[in-house]
This record gives structure tokens, C-alpha cells and sequence, in this order.
């Protein structure tokens, strides 16, 4: 069986949508937050991610405005969006479960 | 600065206004870490992402298997054709190694251009720069790096392209544009798909390509001539590597071939590798004997090559994507946006 499991960055700018709809630059400040700055998406990262998720249909435009003459598009996370970010937190939250289960029934060394 | 980077983009993009929005960004970056304008770093940035753009990689996401498939393919493709072309011409036939002691004809097909032409010593063309950035390639898949994969792949893009002006400029020999082209070609998708680093399948494809061209070097430099005498219509029997590098490629197929029609295992593994390896080396064994009056020694050497590959590389894309049932079901599960 090939599949590929959501990448890091795909996964991150879908949560950063969870809350609220941002700008692209919002979601690039918001990824690099909730990563504690381990993340820092370049340009183009991000738009291929939301290319790809517009054209999955997880996230819609929702809404341009113009600041400083900079155009801005706001994204939002759609339905289908968050069914697919929830499947996800709820596959890593159980990976995580079972591997911390797993290092407690081992005895301490040393 | 901003004019030229738009300009990059395709016309679409500048029209609805993601070309704007993606500069922004950049601009909107740069501001925060107190630059009035992006670094050099986020203009590349910006540049690679038009490149995409104009590639219409982005937005249109390919199925996972399929695009390391592609990816597998067009690296261990440029990494065999550079070794091939190493070997058949930098080394000089007739002078470094007796595997092309008896070169005849000189492999003008692949690098000569003239007797204006100088070489580029000690090798024989400028080709050499492009193929030692795909052994970089080479190495930065095998052990992991995907930003060193990526950015020497873009190096042999901009060495592709830059060694026909050289040539020029310098009046050295270089490669024939065809075979430049293909070698163009292979860094494109590898750039547009993303190198596949430690993927099983390319790995094997780059140590089995670069196991046999080493093998071969250097059993040549010891004395010993693996490649066996070969026939042609136009040459009748010579010993040049092009020529005799058919039968390698038959003896590839036979057992690369057997092994993973009879494989009961639905993956791909070392015999697929040698075929993926194998490809430049047909293309480049059938090249010598294009000629409409060759098509005996054609059909011995290229139409034997090239079906018995077809038949098998299907079988071994078949393999490495689950079949044709699971690769129709990814396809379904990626148009349901779970791809991502």
C-alpha cells in the first residue's frame, strides 16, 4: 500500500485556518508561532500548499483586501478542511498515545 | 526589482492577482525582520515559485506514487545518462582505457563537434561539469539531503544550459544538444517533482547506475575489457563502448527483467532499479545505428532493447505504484483532497 500521510507544513497551515480565516502572510507569522519558530515557511512552501489545498477543496478563498497597495487573500478552512485536519490530530494524537504507553512499560535504566 | 520577478510569473497569475499576493508576502516577510525590500534568498524564492507556476506544478498536485515514480525515474535517468556519457566520451576513447581501445568510430554522435573544436582538458568535452553535479545529485539523494539534492539539481539545470554557451564562447567541444536536452529534461522533472531522497526505489537506481559505471571504469583501467565486441550494419564489428554497452544492457534487461516478471512481491526492488538505471543506456546503445539502411543491426540491438525495457519497466511501474487497481484508487482518494 503507497500513501502519503500530510506533511508538516500542509498540516500546519490547515491548523493555522482553525481558528479564524487569515492572509497568506497571516498563516506564514501563525505556522512559525504555534511552532515555536522551528517552522518558517518560505513563499513558495506556502503557496504550493494552498494551491493545493484550494484545488482539494480544504480551504476556500475567503475575501481580498488591499494594504499598503499589497494585495491580501483571505483563506478558510472549508468543511471537508476540517473532517481532514480532525482525522489527522486524532491519528497523531493516538500515535502519540500508544508510543507514551510504550516508553512507561519499559523500566527506567541507570 | 519587482517588475521582472512579476514578469516571471505566468500571465494567469499576474491577472488574478496571485502574482501581487505572492510578492506581498515576500514584502510583507521582509518588513517584519526590519528589510525594506526581500533578501536575495526570498527573491530566488519568489523566482523558483514562478518557475513552478509557469511548470504548472503548483495547484496541481500529483498522486503520490506517481510522482515518485517520475521522480525515481528522472534522477536515476540523469545520473546513468551522465555516466554513460563519462564513459563513452570524457575519458577520452583509445587514449586512458582499453574498454575504448578500439573506438571506431570516435563518438562524434555525443561530443565532437569538429576539427575547429578544442577539448576541454584532460577531458574531452565540457559535458564533464554537468556530469559531475549529477554525482552530487547522486550523493546528497543517498544520504538524505533534500536541500543539497535540490539545489545541485538546479546546479545541473544551470550547467546544462550554460555549457552551449561556453562551448561556444571558448570554442570547446561539448555534448550534442540532444543529449543536453535529455539531461535538461531530467532536471526539470526532478526539480518539479522533488528529489526523492532516501526513497527506496531511486537509491537503488543511483547505486546500480553507479555501481556499473564504476565497475566498468574501472575493470578498463586494470586492463580488463567487459565489453564485449559488438556488430553493426554501418561499422561491422568495433569495440566502442556505445556499441558494446547494448549487450550490458541486454544482459541488464534479461536478469533485471526475469526477476521482476517472476517477482511475486507488488514493490519495487533492485531488478526494477537496474532497468529504471538501464533506460539512458539503451537510448544511447540504439543512437549509434539510426541510419534508415541499419535496420538489421537496429533491430538487433535497439528494437530488442527498447521493447524488452517497455515490457518490463510497465511491469515494474506497475510494482512500484501497487498496481493499476491501487493506483486508480489513489487517484480517487486524491481528487477527494486526501492526497495532501
Amino acid at each position: 500500500m503507497v500513501t502519503e500521510e500530510m506533511r508538516e507544513p500542509t498540516f500546519l497551515v490547515l491548523s493555522a485556518l482553525a481558528d479564524a480565516p487569515r492572509h497568506g502572510y497571516g498563516v506564514m507569522r501563525e505556522v512559525l508561532d504555534m511552532s515555536d519558530g522551528r517552522v518558517r515557511l518560505r513563499t513558495s512552501t506556502l503557496y504550493a500548499a494552498l494551491e493545493r489545498l484550494l484545488a482539494d477543496g480544504l480551504v476556500a478563498e475567503a475575501g481580498r483586501e488591499t494594504v499598503d497597495g499589497r494585495l491580501r487573500r483571505y483563506y478558510a478552512l472549508t468543511d471537508p478542511g476540517r473532517e481532514r485536519l480532525t482525522a489527522e490530530v486524532a491519528r497523531l494524537t493516538a500515535n502519540a498515545a500508544e508510543a507514551d504507553r510504550r516508553l512507561r512499560l519499559r523500566p527506567a535504566t541507570a | 526589482m519587482n517588475g521582472w520577478i512579476r514578469a516571471c510569473f505566468p500571465r494567469s497569475w499576474r491577472r488574478d492577482g496571485r502574482a501581487d499576493e505572492a510578492m506581498g508576502i515576500s514584502a510583507d516577510a521582509a518588513a517584519d525582520r526590519g528589510r525594506r525590500s526581500p533578501s536575495l534568498i526570498d527573491v530566488a524564492d519568489l523566482a523558483w515559485l514562478a518557475m513552478q507556476a509557469r511548470a504548472g506544478v503548483v495547484g496541481r498536485a500529483m498522486p503520490p506514487p506517481v510522482r515518485r515514480l517520475v521522480a525515481g525515474l528522472a534522477t536515476a535517468s540523469g545520473l546513468a545518462l551522465s555516466i554513460a556519457l563519462f564513459m563513452a566520451v570524457e575519458l577520452d576513447p583509445g587514449r586512458h582505457l582499453d574498454v575504448w581501445t578500439y573506438a571506431s568510430p570516435p563518438v562524434g554522435w555525443a561530443g565532437r563537434l569538429g576539427s575547429d573544436r578544442r577539448r576541454a582538458a584532460p577531458f574531452v568535452t565540457l559535458g564533464v561539469v554537468v556530469e559531475a553535479l549529477w554525482l552530487l545529485v547522486a550523493l546528497a539523494v543517498l544520504t538524505g539531503r533534500r536541500g543539497a539534492a535540490r539545489a545541485a539539481v538546479l546546479g545541473t539545470l544551470a550547467a546544462t544550459v550554460a555549457v552551449p554557451v561556453a562551448a561556444r564562447w571558448y570554442a570547446l567541444d561539448r555534448p550534442s544538444l540532444y543529449v543536453l536536452g535529455a539531461l535538461a529534461a531530467c532536471s526539470v522533472l526532478t526539480l518539479g517533482t522533488g528529489p526523492v531522497v532516501r526513497e527506496p526505489f531511486a537509491v537503488r537506481a543511483a547505486w546500480v547506475a553507479g555501481g556499473t559505471g564504476l565497475g566498468l571504469v574501472l575493470a578498463g583501467h586494470y586492463g580488463a575489457n567487459p565489453v564485449p565486441h559488438h556488430w553493426s550494419a554501418e561499422f561491422g564489428w568495433t569495440g566502442t563502448g556505445v556499441g558494446g554497452s547494448a549487450f550490458v544492457v541486454l544482459g541488464l534487461l534479461a536478469v533485471g527483467g526475469l526477476a521482476v516478471f517472476f517477482s511475486p512481491a507488488h514493490r519495487s526492488g533492485w531488478p526494477a532499479a537496474a532497468l529504471i538505471a538501464a533506460l539512458p543506456w539503451a537510448v544511447l546503445a540504439t543512437r549509434t545505428i539510426t541510419a534508415p539502411w541499419a535496420a538489421p543491426a537496429r533491430l538487433e540491438t535497439g528494437g530488442v532493447v527498447v521493447l524488452a525495457w517497455l515490457a518490463a519497466v510497465g511491469r515494474a511501474a506497475a510494482s512500484s505504484t501497487g498496481g493499476p487497481g491501487h493506483l486508480v484508487r489513489t487517484l480517487r482518494h486524491d481528487t477527494r483532497a486526501s492526497g495532501t
